[in-house]
């Protein structure tokens, strides 16, 4: 039995817990919103590269890139797009399983990993997979300099037969309370249907010429696209913690009213009891 | 005065200007180039250079862009930068 004063001892703490929960669900929240918006602001520019990309292949079936050559595939590069943080709830931990089931499906090193924040890194250290690359040091919000240097190294781990695929595993936001891992893949580029011919491709001029475009094209595509996926994932993030603190700060409350409950029955008791030994030692005295 | 026609200017990042334009002179990998309405569809790569808008109306504004394409067609004109500074909020 707790005695009085370490139950007021534990209300305080899990007060104090409540606040510091609360703070952080409102500044989840607040930069869910930003991460929204970022991704949102994002979406013209991948929209209309994609219709490029997709209008030049319709226009040209014969144009040649090696960023997209489909090969055989013998390994394949897993980037996986982790949180920096913790206090996410499952977010990180369901990210981990679904790529760490892939990795025992797959045969020995025909899957290799590329990490991407900190707490894939963390995991990962610690066990016998193959990593082809860490990444921890990015600014905290999604940036296109970040995206960019991340598509350079990928391309070149692809161009130089490092690896045979790039697939890229994060987690894409539905809606403040759901979302959904996301496997895509990112090299080769695959995403532009040939088969769509353009609405008005012909007469259309390339200067310098279609070829160069196509070229100068491609990893712009593969940018834009890693640029959304990983906004895409900084809201999820945001959202999972957003829940997880809303559900620890739910629990603060109803762990504090069970408490104060209990302490407050004590105290009865203890003041009950004290008056029934003055009355009984007032009897004594008579 | 010349016809308008719609202008989008992008980024990876967001959208930078969306509207109606007279004229505007973009910084091609070829050299400069100009576009009025009713230009006959076109794509074509950009270098790093100033990119000027002549607005419906007359005024005029400058970017300075940095790599990209520019793609017009059907008196839809739209330049995806790599990043763009100036214009007239800057």
């Amino acid at each position: 039995m707790p005695s009085l004063k370490d139950l007021r001892r534990r209300i305080r703490a899990t007060k104090s817990t409540q606040q510091i929960t609360k703070a952080m669900e409102m500044v989840a929240a607040a930069k869910l919103r930003r991460a929204q918006q970022r991704a949102q602001a994002a979406s013209p520019y991948a929209a209309k590269i994609t219709q490029m990309l997709n209008n030049l292949a319709g226009a040209a079936s014969e144009l040649e890139h090696p960023l997209f050559k489909e090969r055989e595939v013998k390994t394949t590069a897993l980037v996986l797009v982790t949180a920096q943080r913790g206090l996410c709830g499952a977010y990180n931990t369901n990210l981990i399983r679904e790529a760490e089931k892939r990795l025992r499906a797959a045969a020995p090193g025909s899957l290799q990993l590329v990490l991407v924040g900190k707490k894939g890194r963390d995991y990962f250290k610690r066990r016998n997979y193959p990593i082809l690359a860490t990444y921890v040091d990015f600014p905290p919000e999604a940036s296109i300099e970040f995206a960019r240097e991340l598509t350079k190294d990928l391309t070149e781990l692809f161009t130089n037969g490092t690896v045979d695929r790039v697939e890229i595993q994060y987690t894409h936001f539905v809606n403040a309370i759901t979302r959904k891992i996301l496997t895509e893949v990112f090299l080769p580029v695959g995403g532009a249907q040939a088969g769509e011919p353009a609405a008005s491709d012909n007469g259309t001029i390339f200067e310098p010429d279609a070829e160069t475009i196509f070229g100068e094209l491609l990893p712009r595509y593969a940018t834009a696209k890693l640029y959304a996926g990983m906004a895409d994932a900084r809201a999820s993030e945001e959202s999972a913690r957003m829940v997880a603190m809303g559900a620890a700060r739910k629990n603060a409350g109803e762990l504090v009213d069970a408490l104060t409950l209990q302490r407050n029955r004590l105290r009865q008791a203890l003041i009950t009891r004290e008056i029934a030994e003055l009355v009984g030692g007032a009897e004594a005295l008579n | 005065m010349a016809t308008p026609y719609q202008l989008t200017i992008l980024t990876p990042e967001r959208a930078v200007f969306e509207g109606a334009v007279e004229y505007l002179e973009a910084p091609g990998t070829e050299g400069y180039f100009g576009v009025l309405a009713n230009h006959a569809g076109m794509v074509t790569a950009l270098a790093s250079g100033t990119l000027k808008v002549r607005h419906a109306g007359g005024a005029e504004d400058r970017w300075q862009v940095s790599g990209g394409f520019f793609e017009v067609s059907n008196n839809k004109a739209t330049v995806l930068a790599d990043s763009v500074t100036g214009g007239p909020a800057a």
